[in-house]
């Protein structure tokens, strides 16, 4: 028997949070995949447009959670509320918007250079937020549809 | 909500139809036509027919179909080998464990 996921002593059932940050780095991979001119077939396209509607309204959830993304080193006292409130709007915020993008290429609507840079400029934005450093070539199948 | 998250992914990987059912005896009504499906990811903890019944009647009615059982509950890992698990996917797991999987039993298997 083959066996995936957390050891032994790790193991227990998934946080909300973490499948919040599970579908926006799926997002990513599915936005990357998109620009890097990966085949997207019909059921690829309805996931993306699942996984965009699911996550948007799991950040309007978490808005205003003051989730400590990149910061974790950091004691309470040296945080700036009003910073992190702002950073965590923003956050989120862009967030909605790579939903709204990923479900635009998803639906077929016309995605000219601009908008193709747009969207590259928003991956990079929550990448570099969350720490998520993806490179698609790393997935063999993503190459067929 | 894990439930319709891995359906995402493994829809976006294999570019195929993913089916998911409430509980194991729904998902038993459909598996019981030979073709409805080849893989199945099923987690233990279901209401009506737990993951362990699910595997167990599924292997009885075609040993070559390939049943992957996942659980928080490290206990769990044992009986699932001994029904005749293919795999096991312990929780929590990121995105690179699914992709693993979709390389071994889609991609390897084809």
């Amino acid at each position: 028997m083959k066996r995936y996921g957390a050891s032994p002593p790790e193991m227990r059932e998934l946080f909300e949070i973490e499948i919040f940050f599970s579908r926006l780095k799926l997002l990513i991979i599915m936005s990357k995949a998109y620009l890097e001119d990966y085949p997207l077939g019909r059921f690829r396209k309805q996931a993306i447009i699942q996984n965009a509607r699911q996550l948007s309204q799991a950040s309007a959830r978490w808005e205003g959670h003051l989730i400590n993304y990149s910061a974790a080193d950091r004691s309470d006292e040296e945080i700036d509320l009003g910073s992190a409130f702002q950073q965590d709007y923003i956050f989120h915020q862009r967030v909605r918007l790579l939903a709204v993008m990923a479900k635009a290429f998803a639906e077929g609507n016309p995605v000219g250079h601009y908008r193709k840079r747009a969207l590259e400029d928003n991956i990079n934005f929550v990448c570099e937020t969350i720490g998520f450093n993806f490179q698609t070539n790393e997935v063999e199948f993503l190459k067929v549809a | 909500m894990i439930r319709d998250f891995i359906v995402n992914v493994l829809m976006f990987c294999v570019n195929r139809d993913v089916v998911a059912f409430n509980n194991g005896s729904a998902a038993w009504s459909h598996l019981e036509n030979p073709d409805s499906a080849d893989i199945i990811l099923s987690d233990v903890e279901m209401p009506v027919m737990n993951g362990f019944e699910l595997l167990t009647r599924i292997k009885q009615k075609d040993p070559n179909k390939k049943c992957i059982l996942m659980s928080g509950v490290h206990d769990n890992e044992t009986t699932a080998k001994q029904l005749g698990a293919d795999a096991f996917l312990a929780k929590p797991f990121g995105m690179n464990a699914l992709f693993k999987i979709v390389d071994t039993f889609v991609v390897e298997n084809n």
